[in-house]
């Protein structure tokens, strides 16, 4: 089997290229399908297949059933109902929020769907437990047409239905009236019903057939993997994101061509890319490192480079003026006496707090607390760039990465101080962001925030393995170690001076962004994010800001990632720093309350102290005042973890402004309302003040009884796109 | 006196659709200016093309001499011509006050990073002092801290003037200002503007569907239709011009 | 009727719970039921028949009976047969350890359950190990008067592994901490708080240099010339060889380039050299292997060496099938000693060879024969994450019965790195001397820290089962002498 010319290499490599390609199609096919259909950008894709090939697998293995009853309830029976609830119980309320909102549930979904099957199932991976296909022995019997290279049986229907599926689905959206009706429903739900259209009923059945063709695709792809895990399937949707970005996201032969092209372009790299490094030997470290760098840096290129979709502008319903505006978020109609209560509050519980850990703490929780005050750190940066400058970024982690490597780096390699790496290493990350800025500037909402994955991914498959990142001499006998540093009388190895140095640079760093917010970079931000046009009227450069944004944002990133790793003694680059963990963190950023600092210290707090505090049981212990009595319920499984972040990541989309912000406003808005009664705030430039106040107070309180179900946000008042 | 904006030769076609050609419009000091025509007549366009929102095919502008092209939408502003907006673009939870502060922050430049960290960059009292001034001037004084949501429509407008006004304009452009107001609404906003125009002394180049407001408010108008220039001249006689009422369907009457 | 989100909530949180309830009641993995075997150390059975580490063994046991005064009127057992130095019953009241009572000498487990990756049973099985092995010492009387218990079984749930050492630290239930983990985060708490840890292997840097960290083997050289996989190219009969690897972990790299270095050392004495060395394939082979083998075949590889996991290491074997070629290339595994795959699906493998690091179960020893029977009376399954958690177990105690009967942390540590300089496991592994393997020796220094032999185990998959390669079940391991690298054949050694 053995050919000579380069042209029938050329053949075999993109024959080989076609069953990767195809689940790349496939993948990418169901992504546009949901865009299509719901506006969605739905990351948990790979959570629907998953979902569904671990119900087939189950089935099929497990309980024994025949394919055709398996394929039946998984696809036909799971897949649609799991569409059908996420449609009416989320997104039917939120089709007006803005696509970013979408986002951050679909990445809180990616989480939650496979931990709430996992734990309704009791299902685990077992490793080297092949899932099987449709067809008996699928893996193992091979057809060759060509003579040149033969596919597999699970190849070959997996060939078919990508095929089939975007003929008829194209064909669905071209010349059938439905296929019209639920692009209609997309774009304008209330014109489609001035038409006569059901919109409800077209929104769910999209969903449905959304929802069914990932879980026909996840049954289909299984069998390649040799273990079936969620994440793999979520790597994949990641992958296929580049396919569909060929076509915008909305054409789904261009996204069948797309998989399938990358599958090629990456199988005909892998034939010939040698031969190349052979004779240039300079070539190497680019073909090393580009297969695995290759989905991400052709993502990234066509998010940035690809004309159309620089200039996209996201379709605004006509129509969406009907409903009312949402209510104020931030509470700056909060009366004066209310502001100050909190906050002597919060100072006060701080203090108490910080006394008990003080004196209290062991060193397990003098280490959580360390932790959750290092996060809340990291944390700040999603609010700057996030909250005030209203990008999405996912690379946080990277840029906090590039920290803690620094400060690894400089100690391992020239003995320099860890205190003084922190800050080489946030320049440097803030010199990264500012640099990943430029390309991306023009992007809005969502595209940016796939720039930015793309870079994540980057990082981790390519950049963490060069020497001068995440390698070097003694990173292969010890790993990633990094010393606590020492200054003057202080030794930082001791846990409670160390402590105090998080503590410091958190409040710094606080005090700092509060600073920055109510300052000129501050407010440039916001007006930025509320009307760019605006802004650029007035003399704001819109790359400047957001450049400044990126850069400070990195910056803030990078020490939190140093501090990290100084207090882990260890980069822990896969345990901390991953791309899917910067996803985490965003959404508990976001949902809780990205716009304040203190958003970001409850993140901090949830990330680190709500499993061990709450999940574990140890709350409850505490106020039974016994381990013993902690009923058997606890530890309550990890995984409850995932579910309750894909709640909050739900909420989120109900109240933008975070539920730090919606609880405390809505659980004091009677205080405040007869604060101001009692107490009117003395008079200023503007008498009218209090009547509109009173009158601004009497639309939240309407809105807020009546809006539990019915929250749409007016997308020009959106501020995050 | 020579032209304050000189725009020669614009043409602007999109996707096969000539949206301006060839179109000529100056603007010297302290003058007022019209710019009318029928619905997609390029108006906008012409706008954005000013403003460097949208690029030039061909042509050429001019601004207090120098050649605008090139220059970012930012810069351009910067320049000296401030803009309102047809669907109109407020800053969403500020109040009045904070809108016209920031863009007297962005003029004045004294806004940095390392101040902003160390506390000094709140508004200052000479700041302050100037947006209270224009706002005295719009009539807005009382509704300095009220939230932007709370404003009508007229208000609304009147805010963006003045948060244009802060840049120190030497050229304004105003955008269908009159767009989704009454007709007591808009003489209110008529004799403001003229009152603000005669304290400060700026040009304006005014976009408008309200035949009235354009007879009252400008000197000098220009007629677009379809991307060509129909007509020019002072507003009364133009507003006479045969080729201009049957744009316009002649469904105006001058004067009253 | 309006639809309240809420109700929705309450009754998802509902159903979850009570499915998550009905499944999970063998899930918990809180404690483990702690089995009162009810062993104490008055049962007149005679010590137990512990056999000596090796002949060639310079152990000395401490000796015990009758020395130190003893507090329990019955803790002395009657019969004093054989050697004093067997006795390990002495019981010595000891105060302000943790862990550590007048009954129990307690452990921990800390290990990764949740979030799993990688589908292998981790900390279950491991777990199973740990307390097999305890099984059979509490049957045998226990130690120093005392019963061995774990205390706690940690779920670290990947992420978590420093903060749930600290936990077992913070707690001091536990004296020893055992964990099979995939990161290793919390070593060097256990390290500074001097907790003796023992664990599977895996997570050399993290090990390196700490002396109260014992792996099953010791930290094996990185990027060392090896003598086994040449000699497996030449008993496969293999004249091409392909070396594979994995791009995105140096230790995968770095293994991948030592095979290759190793093959072209020994290149003319096994006739045999590098055909193609690919060490940057992608992990999990998301695009499948197809050029590369494409390449190989041009290449005629006839024999392929790898760094990779079972995952990759079957998409690479199912692809030799597509291309026709699978029975004529034979391929060397490290991770696939994994009996029930091999069950399963063991035609895809057949006649390939599998290193593994610890003594086959195929082997005829009597330590295995306990591990076998121990782990199925904990209801197994006998997996090499059991092996491992046995493996370190039997160090543990061994480490105990040099410590003597009167032992704190620091004692028990050095006594352990003193004294087990030539500790095989009752013939489990590799002779390895504690008192100076905490640190991987180098390419240039493969002595001051390595094994006196260079020695692998290595099983090869016939009719769906493993067969010692060595020929010999009582010496499956294969070794050389490691004081130089000359070729050799290897000598079929037991450790027993």
């Amino acid at each position: 089997m053995v050919f000579a010319t380069v042209a029938e290499d050329l053949f075999r490599a993109i024959l080989q290229g076609t069953p990767p390609g195809t689940v790349y199609a496939l993948v990418a096919l169901g992504f546009v399908l949901t865009y299509k259909t719901s506006g969605v950008f739905n990351l948990a894709f790979g959570a629907q297949a998953y979902v569904s090939a671990a119900l087939y697998y189950r089935a099929v293995n497990d309980w024994d059933w025949p394919t055709v009853p398996a394929l039946v309830l998984s696809v036909f029976v799971l897949a649609p109902a799991i569409g059908l609830i996420l449609e009416r119980v989320i997104f039917r309320t939120l089709r007006t929020a803005s696509a970013v909102s979408k986002l951050v549930i679909a990445i809180g979904l990616s989480l939650a769907l496979p931990a709430i099957f996992e734990l309704v199932f009791s299902f685990e991976a077992v490793a080297g437990r092949a899932p099987t296909g449709l067809l008996p022995n699928g893996n193992g019997v091979f057809y060759d047409p060509f003579g040149v290279y033969p596919f597999s049986r699970n190849e070959l229907v997996q060939m078919a239905v990508a095929l089939l599926g975007a003929l008829v689905l194209g064909a669905l959206f071209r010349f059938t009236a439905i296929g019209l009706s639920m692009r209609a429903v997309v774009e304008s739900p209330r014109m489609t019903e001035l038409a006569g259209i059901r919109a409800d009923w077209v929104s769910a059945f999209a969903w449905a057939l959304s929802s069914a063709f990932a879980g026909l695709a996840g049954v289909l792809i299984a069998p390649r993997f040799n273990t079936l895990l969620s994440a793999d399937f979520s790597y994949l949707v990641v992958v296929a994101v580049a396919a569909a970005a060929l076509g915008r996201l909305v054409s789904l032969p261009r996204a069948l061509v797309g998989g399938l092209a990358l599958g090629w372009v990456i199988a005909v790299f892998n034939t010939f890319a040698p031969r190349w490094a052979e004779s240039a030997s300079f070539l190497e470290p680019i073909t090393d490192n580009l297969t695995l760098a290759m989905p991400f840096v052709v993502l990234f290129g066509i998010v940035v480079l690809w004309p159309a979709i620089r200039r996209a502008r996201e379709a605004t319903d006509p129509m969406a003026g009907v409903d009312p505006p949402p209510p104020t978020p931030t509470g700056y109609d909060r009366h004066r006496y209310l502001s100050i209560g909190l906050r002597a509050f919060t100072v006060s519980f701080l203090i108490i707090f910080g006394w008990v850990v003080w004196t209290q703490a062991d060193i397990r929780w003098m280490f959580l607390v360390t932790q959750a005050v290092i996060m809340s750190t990291i944390y700040l940066s999603i609010t700057v760039i996030t909250g005030f400058a209203g990008q999405i970024s996912l690379c946080q982690g990277a840029f906090a990465a590039i920290g803690g490597f620094t400060v690894f780096q400089m100690a391992d390699r020239w003995d320099v101080s860890p205190l003084l790496a922190i800050l080489i290493g946030a320049v440097i990350a803030a010199a990264v962001g500012a640099l990943l800025s430029i390309p991306v500037l023009r992007l809005g909402g969502v595209w940016l925030a796939l720039a930015t994955l793309a870079f994540a991914y980057f990082f981790d498959s390519v950049m963490v393995k060069f020497p001068w990142v995440g390698g070097g001499d003694t990173s292969l006998l010890q790993g990633t170690r990094v010393p606590r540093p020492e200054l003057g009388p202080w030794d930082f190895n001791d846990d409670k001076a160390f402590l105090v140095l998080a503590v410091i640079v958190l409040v710094l760093i606080s005090l700092a962004v509060i600073q920055l917010r109510e300052g000129t970079i501050g407010r440039t931000l916001r007006v930025l994010r509320s009307s760019e046009v605006a802004s650029e009227s007035i003399g704001i450069s819109p790359a400047k800001a957001r450049i400044a944004a990126f850069a400070i944002s990195a910056f803030i990133a990078g020490i939190g990632g140093a501090m990290l790793s100084i207090h882990q003694e260890n980069v822990n680059y896969g345990n901390n720093f991953a791309p899917a963990t910067a996803l985490f963190w965003l959404v508990l950023v976001v949902s809780l309350s990205a716009r304040t600092v203190e958003g970001a210290l409850q993140a901090g707090a949830a990330f680190s102290l709500f499993p061990p505090v709450i999940l574990n049981g140890t709350f409850l212990g505490w106020i039974l005042r016994s381990e013993e009595r902690i009923p058997g319920l606890f530890p309550i499984s990890p995984k409850w973890r995932f579910i309750l972040f894909g709640l909050a990541a739900v909420q989120y989309a109900r109240h933008p402004e975070g539920m730090v912000e919606y609880g405390k406003n809505r659980s004091l808005a009677k205080i405040n309302a007869r604060l101001h009664k009692k107490y009117p705030q003395a008079p200023t430039h503007n008498s009218r003040q209090q009547g509109q106040q009173a009158e601004h107070l009497q639309v939240v309180d309407a809105q807020a009884s009546n809006s539990q179900d019915n929250a749409h946000s007016n997308p020009n008042a959106e501020a995050e796109s | 006196m020579s032209a304050l904006l000189q725009a020669s030769g614009i043409s602007k076609s999109f996707a096969g659709i000539q949206a301006l050609s060839n179109v000529d419009i100056a603007v010297y000091p302290h003058q007022r200016v019209g710019l009318i025509g029928p619905n997609g007549a390029g108006k906008t366009t012409f706008f954005n093309c000013l403003l460097g929102v949208l690029s030039l095919d061909e042509g050429q502008v001019l601004f207090k001499g120098e050649e605008l092209s090139g220059l970012p939408v930012s810069q351009r502003a910067r320049a000296g011509i401030g803009r309102t907006f047809q669907r109109i673009e407020l800053f969403e939870e500020t109040t009045v006050l904070e809108h016209l502060f920031i863009a007297e922050r962005i003029r004045n430049g004294t806004g940095a990073f390392w101040k902003d960290i160390l506390g000094l960059g709140r508004p200052s009292s000479e700041e302050l002092e100037r947006c209270y001034e224009v706002l005295e001037l719009l009539g807005l004084l009382e509704m300095a801290q009220a939230p932007i949501e709370t404003l009508s429509l007229g208000q609304g407008r009147l805010v963006e003037v003045g948060r244009a006004l802060m840049t120190e304009p030497d050229l304004l452009l105003l955008d269908e200002p009159s767009s989704g107001l009454g007709s007591e609404d808009t003489a209110a906003l008529a004799n403001t503007l003229q009152a603000v125009q005669a304290e400060r002394e700026f040009a304006i180049l005014l976009v408008e569907h309200d035949i009235n407001l354009v007879a009252e408010f400008t000197e000098y108008s220009y007629v677009l239709d379809f991307g060509n220039m129909i007509a020019k001249g002072p507003t009364k006689e133009v507003l006479k011009e045969p080729a201009v009422r049957s744009a316009y369907l002649g469904t105006f009457e001058v004067g009253k | 009727m309006k639809f309240s989100f809420r109700v929705f909530l309450a009754l998802v949180v509902a159903f979850v719970m009570l499915a998550a309830g009905c499944g999970n009641d063998d899930d918990d993995t809180s404690t483990i039921p702690v089995e009162a075997t009810a062993q104490s150390t008055e049962t007149p059975q005679a010590p137990e028949p512990e056999p000596e580490p090796t002949e060639a063994s310079s152990d000395e046991s401490t000796d015990t009976a009758g020395n130190e005064p003893e507090d329990m009127a019955d803790s002395e057992t009657e019969e004093m047969p054989e050697e004093p130095e067997e006795d390990y019953s002495t019981f010595v009241s000891i105060e302000g350890v943790d862990g550590v009572s007048d009954a129990e000498i307690a452990v921990a487990v800390i290990g990764t359950k949740s979030n799993n990756p990688t589908g292998i049973c981790a900390l279950d099985c491991y777990t199973t190990g740990v307390q097999a092995y305890f099984d059979k010492i509490n049957d045998e009387g226990g130690i120093w008067g005392r019963e061995l218990v774990i205390s706690d079984v940690v779920d670290d749930e990947l992420f978590n592994n420093q903060a749930a050492a600290l936990e077992v630290i913070a707690d001091g239930d536990a004296f020893a901490v055992f964990t099979a983990t995939l990161f290793a985060s919390g070593w060097v708490e256990l390290d500074n708080a001097g907790v003796p840890s023992f664990h599977w292997g895996i997570h050399a840097p993290e090990a390196d240099g700490k002396l109260s960290n014992f792996s099953i083997v010791a930290p094996t050289c990185a990027g060392c010339t090896v003598r086994h996989i040449p000699y497996l190219v030449q008993q496969g009969g293999g004249t091409r060889v392909a070396a594979l690897g994995i791009g995105v972990t140096e230790n995968s790299r770095i293994c991948t380039g030592s095979y290759r270095d190793s093959i072209n050392m020994y290149s003319e004495e096994i006739g045999a050299e590098v055909a193609y060395f690919n060490d940057e394939l992608e992990f999990g082979l998301p695009n499948g292997i197809g050029p590369q083998v494409t390449a190989m075949i041009e290449a005629d590889v006839d024999f392929v060496v790898s760094c990779m996991d079972l995952n990759s290491m079957i998409t690479l074997a199912q692809e030799l099938q597509r291309q026709g070629v699978r029975d004529s290339i034979t391929l060397h595994h490290a991770n696939a000693y994994d009996h029930a795959f091999v069950e399963e699906s063991g035609e895809l493998f057949e006649g390939d060879y599998v290193a593994i690091q610890l003594a086959p179960q195929e082997s005829d020893m009597q330590i295995v024969r306990d591990f076998l029977h121990w782990t199925e009376e904990n209801g197994g399954p006998t997996s090499e994450q059991t092996m491992s958690g046995w493996v370190n177990a039997h160090l543990f105690v061994e480490g105990l019965k040099v410590a003597g009967p009167e032992f704190d942390r620091a004692s028990y540590i050095d006594a352990a790195n003193t004294q087990l300089t030539n500790y095989t496991a009752d013939g489990m592994i590799n002779a390895t001397d504690w008192s100076r393997q905490h640190s991987s020796p180098t390419p240039d220094d493969r002595t001051s820290n390595g094994h006196e032999l260079e020695c692998q185990a290595i099983v090869q998959v016939k009719d769906k089962a493993f067969e010692i390669v060595s020929g010999d079940p009582t010496k499956p391991f294969l070794c050389w002498d490691n004081s130089n690298t000359d070729w050799a054949q290897p000598e079929p050694t037991s450790f027993e």
